[in-house]
């Protein structure tokens, strides 16, 4: 294999920070490189040098063993490498076929007009080729995570791209369009595409990784073919150090009932009950849009629910609004941290204290000294690694701000707490110190409600786990009795057809 | 793609001082080139004249902090300043027209920028348009109030509003430190300050951090509208008379003082001292031209000029 | 809810219009005159329309009065309108002297016959323009500023140099002033018309030069701006002129404050001496193609003896 792709000797500085030293990382023609490492590793920022979204201090990028410059993301698409970021780079009100041409509309040969006949026609044969049959006049907005994902692809590819970089594309997918997605990477790399991809999923990397380059702290600490290192060895160079389980391991004992729901119905939700204990962790598994987000938020009084009724220790509640729920003790994490959860123009201390503000007065002024204080000692409770509460949260990486959320509700002191995918997108470290956290939570005599997609995750953690599909709550299995394969059958309801 | 590096540390050297170096250029400019723009008298004839846009600017932050606009504000101060002078008209004792004048006046803000704030929250009406509508409406009922003419003939003690001093300080720009001596501690020290940058910065994610951000939003609309009407009564304290056109274009200097002072039209970034030198800037820079008798039509291009440099050094800290 | 709102809403407004609407034009052979001025929220205007009215009545013609609101497109419509409605004679106060070429060619071929007042019409067919001579009122004020100042010292001018009628008075205010050398014009600005505006830049003349002995405001706002002014700097000896001689300027006059004097326009006299033309037109006597109101100087002595208009 010859080298298609060569970064040498790249370097980034931010502010106090060395995000990248002297890395090289080298990419051959139609091989699968997984770049791992911790969140703050700089894995982000490599992908952005090489899209040129982000400019270098130092360091030459190679393509075929000429040395090109790319200073500008145009210049990367002329060199033909292209990136499918985690938040899709697409204009949710223009069509599919518009977003897989947006820059290079056909123009009709005998008028100055966009031929959108051969635009449309052209976009369904991309996605024909991958596998994947979309309207190309519908709107982005109206699809779904993968299908967005599969637009993102398309549209790469409609430029001829070489070099095809992933940042953490399967944060959004179910396991099934997983699969799918890996369909379409083998068929990419047969064609002899390179193919770039950073994921916190180990499994996957195992899947469809051909070599494995791990960073930590900004250096290549090793670089090796997929067959030569193991689960447990890359999570040692990836941390630095010894990690003993992938679950923390501890027992809860569960004591009385502290959340019931009953016949709760609202849009797409169909006579949900449910109920939650102090000191459980209560998981929540199904496909995208089956209803999972929908039920936290109507708890949460960030939606209306239409029948049904919600009690908090006996006591019936209809929250109104967020601030109703937080006053009786109930926290969201909401799913999308950076769209729904964090400010991102605020610092790190000031989005910790945002939800608990009320005890941070003094007179009707706040007491920014304990603000401060109270930040400080949750920055370090979590490690939140930030040079200082005041820095910008912009700043962090996204294993650090989804802590910043969590400690944000921390200070809230909630007696119900929903987790809506706490681990999306962050490393297995920073998962493992989340896990740690909700542990220590239910420990506490909090109910915890976790979401999640990622089922080994909920077999690890839950003591109970609720399936769900279209809107109804479709099973509930003990953490005994629970494998990945029963949830997938009542997740996707192919049980039923099987049994009946 | 590498900057050299001394380009580097000029750009970033230039950032750092931003506003503050323009304004300091501009001092040392006019002082060069006029004999009586560094004087005491000077000075505070440029804060008197500055503070009617200054205070209104003060209200303007929070609105911009929020991602919101207000455009109606130069026409609130004509309709603020009529209304207010037409109480003063009435055949009651001086005592008690002067201080129900003030509070119509305030009145008049308070529900014009809670009305406001509840189209753009209630309706969902942007606030370009909601407060573009309340400009043309404010601006008709004060011609259709006035009929087109001044309200005039006023109680010669209202002009002390303006025209007095204490300490030897004109009363309006005490006014003007008052406000934004209070803007600041809002902003940076209390609940609601935190809460405004938060709806500005990500509303939704405020609203999920337990915030009630409709409140939020009405109220900033509010503020701005009872400072605007403050300003009102003030101009027509220093005019004397309530006129229907007066405060034309208000808008665009506050909202250019603001922005000049680093405040981000996309909300969530800004503060309040740099509001106040961006008024500053704006103000001393239309005294000097004037000082130095520059012709009107270049001190447009000039103030365009200014601003749009100012505007690109803040833009080169950022990146 | 929100729909019966607006619907309210809407039948409001509807019935705020609907008398505007529905008035009868009865008088049989009464002549019809349109009327299209710049603006009815100045009191310039007003006062002209007060002249039209009581000329008008005696007459026995019959106005219809509208105003463009310094918007062309709206202007031009409306002589449309009475073109549509075949008015006898149309009074137009242009908003653009070029752009309402236009809408007086139309009212030309229906052979609708046109009368500028107060502002010319550079194009198009117009029987008479009727306006104060306003080079005559530049004059005035210069001529009584010289006298003030014994033809010796520093003056500035508060200008507004986007409209043409101010062009002129400044043009005849400076070609007076070149009688006399010993004064010097050290500042001119633009205050925009408006009394705000003007104090503001007012102020800043007054800083700039702290030997300043008069000011010249194109019109009553400005000179009222340059009052405030002076008021605060507490310069008593700045003579300022103003124009127009409005309600607050003339009170401004007579208590005796450094607004000396003010070239007095006469609104309502250009409004009845434009239906006088038109009355001569209707009678087929030729009528003049320009016919220049007079314009005269006011102070304290001159107002207490004979009240304006």
């Amino acid at each position: 294999m010859s080298a298609l792709l060569r970064l040498e000797g790249i370097c980034k500085h931010y502010p106090g920070v060395r995000a990248l030293d002297e890395v090289t990382v080298e990419l051959c023609s139609g091989e699968v490189h997984c770049i791992v490492g911790e969140n703050g590793a700089g894995k982000s920022t490599l992908i952005k040098i090489l899209s040129g979204a982000l400019h270098r201090d130092r360091g030459e990028i190679l393509i075929n063993g000429a040395r090109v410059t790319i200073d500008s993301p145009t210049d990367a698409l002329r060199q033909g490498v292209a990136v499918i970021y985690q938040d899709f780079k697409l204009v949710p009100e223009l069509s599919v076929a518009e977003n897989i041409f947006l820059g290079k509309e056909p123009i009709q040969e005998t008028m100055p007009f966009i031929d959108y006949a051969s635009m449309h026609r052209n976009a369904r044969a991309q996605l024909l080729q991958l596998g994947e049959e979309i309207d190309t006049t519908l709107a982005v907005s109206t699809l779904s995570a993968a299908q967005q994902q599969i637009v993102e692809i398309a549209k790469a590819l409609s430029q001829r791209v070489r070099i095809l970089a992933f940042d953490e594309p399967s944060a959004a997918l179910t396991e099934r369009e997983l699969l799918k997605l890996f369909a379409i990477i083998r068929r990419l790399t047969s064609e002899g595409v390179g193919i770039m991809y950073i994921s916190h999923r180990l499994d996957e990397i195992f899947e469809i990784g051909d070599r494995v380059t791990v960073i930590r702290d900004g250096r290549v600490v090793n670089t090796s073919p997929i067959i030569t290192v193991n689960k447990k060895s890359l999570i040692q160079l990836m941390v630095g150090r010894k990690l003993e389980d992938e679950f923390p391991n501890v027992a809860l004992t569960r004591s009385e009932e502290i959340l019931r729901v009953e016949n709760i119905s609202a849009g797409i939700l169909r006579n949900i009950n449910f109920s939650l204990h102090r000191g459980e962790i209560l998981g929540f598994a199904g496909l995208v849009g089956a209803g999972r987000t929908e039920i936290a938020r109507i708890i949460f009084g960030a939606d209306v629910k239409e029948t049904g009724s919600i009690f908090l220790r006996g006591k019936e509640i209809s929250p109104r609004s967020p601030r109703e729920a937080i006053d009786v003790g109930i926290g969201l994490l909401t799913e999308n941290r950076n769209r729904l959860g964090l400010i991102t123009e605020m610092k790190v201390g000031e989005n910790i204290s945002l939800s608990s503000l009320n005890g941070l007065l003094k007179g009707p002024f706040l007491d920014k000294v304990k603000e401060v204080q109270t930040a400080r000692r949750f920055v370090h409770q979590l490690h939140i690694k930030t040079p200082d509460v005041n820095e910008s949260v912009e700043n962090l990486s996204g294993g650090n701000r989804q802590k910043v959320i969590l400690a944000r509700w921390l200070a809230t002191k909630s007696k119900v707490l929903i987790f809506d995918e706490p681990t999306a997108g962050i490393d297995v470290g920073a998962k493992y110190e989340i896990y740690v956290l909700m542990k220590k939570l239910a420990q506490d005599g909090v109910g915890v409600i976790m979401i999640s997609s990622d089922l080994p995750e909920l077999l690890g953690l839950c003591d109970r786990i609720i399936v769900m599909h279209d809107g109804r709550i479709t099973g509930e299995l003990d953490r005994d009795a629970a494998t990945q394969e029963k949830i997938m059958a009542l997740a996707t309801l192919e049980g039923d057809v099987r049994w009946s | 793609m590498v900057m050299s590096n001394s380009s580097r540390t000029l750009s970033s050297v230039l950032g750092k001082f931003g506003i503050g170096m323009t304004l300091l250029v501009e001092v040392i400019l006019f002082s060069q080139f006029s004999a009586y723009f560094f004087t005491a008298e000077n000075i505070l004839n440029v804060s008197l004249q500055l503070s009617i846009t200054a205070i209104i600017a003060a209200g303007m932050t929070f609105v911009i902090l929020t991602s919101g606009i207000d455009l109606s504000v130069g026409a609130l101060v004509a309709f603020t300043g009529v209304i207010a002078t037409s109480v003063l008209k009435l055949s009651i004792p001086l005592l008690i027209s002067f201080p129900l004048a003030i509070v119509v006046g305030l009145l008049i803000g308070v529900c014009s920028g809670a009305f406001a704030g509840v189209c753009v929250t209630r309706f969902s009406i942007t606030p370009f348009i909601a407060t573009l509508a309340l400009m043309t409406i404010f601006r008709g009922a004060a011609y259709m109030y006035t009929d087109g003419r001044p309200i005039w003939g006023l109680p010669p003690e209202f002009s002390l509003l303006a025209s007095g001093r204490l300490f030897g300080i004109p009363i309006p720009t005490l006014i003007t430190i008052c406000v934004y001596g209070a803007g600041y501690l809002v902003l940076h020290w209390t609940r609601f300050g935190r809460y405004v940058y938060a709806v500005g910065g990500n509303r939704e994610a405020a609203r999920l951090a337990g915030i009630n951000t409709n409140r939020v939003l009405v109220s900033v609309y509010a503020i701005c509208g009872v400072l605007t009407s403050l300003s009102g009564i003030l101009l027509a304290a220093r005019v004397n008379s309530g006129q229907p056109n007066a405060g034309l274009m208000y808008e665009l200097d506050v909202i250019a003082a603001v922005v000049v002072g680093g405040t981000s039209l996309s909300g969530g970034r800004g503060t309040i001292v740099g509001t106040l030198l961006g008024a500053v800037l704006i103000g001393v820079l239309r005294n000097g031209l004037n000082l130095l008798n520059v012709n009107s039509y270049v001190q447009q291009v000039v103030v365009g000029l200014v601003i749009l440099v100012t505007v690109m050094m803040d833009q080169s800290k950022k990146k | 809810m929100t729909r019966p709102l607006s619907l309210l809403l809407t039948l409001a407004i509807c019935s705020l219009l609907i008398p505007s609407c529905t008035k009868k034009e009865e008088g049989g052979h009464a002549k019809i005159i349109g009327v299209t001025l710049l603006t009815r929220g100045h009191v310039f205007y007003k006062d002209l329309e007060e002249g039209l009215r009581t000329e008008a009545v005696k007459n026995n013609y019959e106005l219809i009065v509208t105003a463009g609101e310094f918007d062309l497109g709206k202007q031009i419509a409306q002589i449309e309108d009475f073109v549509a409605r075949k008015v006898d004679a149309i009074i137009v106060c242009p908003v653009d002297s070029k752009g309402i070429g236009s809408g007086i060619r139309k009212a030309n071929q229906a052979k609708i016959p046109v009368f500028t007042a107060d502002i010319a019409a550079f194009e198009g067919d117009v029987v008479s323009h009727i306006a104060s001579d306003n080079e005559l009122g530049g004059k005035r004020a210069a001529e009584y500023l010289a006298k003030v100042l014994h033809g010796k010292g520093k003056i500035a001018i508060i200008n507004q140099p986007t409209v043409t009628s101010v062009l002129d008075r400044i043009a005849g205010f400076k070609k007076e002033l070149e009688k006399f050398p010993d004064i010097t014009v050290v500042a001119d600005v633009n205050g925009d018309g408006v009394r705000d505006r003007s104090l503001q830049v007012s102020s800043d003349i007054l800083q700039a030069h702290p030997d300043l002995d008069g000011i010249f405001g194109i019109n009553d706002d400005s000179a009222l701006g340059a009052l405030d002014a002076v008021q605060q700097f507490k310069r008593k000896n700045v003579v300022i002129i103003g124009y127009d001689a409005t309600p607050p300027a003339v009170a401004a006059i007579l208590r005796n404050t450094s607004l000396k004097a003010d070239v007095v326009q006469y609104p309502k006299k250009i409004g009845s001496s434009t239906i006088s033309a038109i009355k001569d037109y209707f009678a087929g006597y030729s009528v003049e193609k320009r016919y220049a109101v007079e314009v005269g100087i006011v102070d304290r002595e001159a107002l207490r003896k004979i009240p304006v208009q």
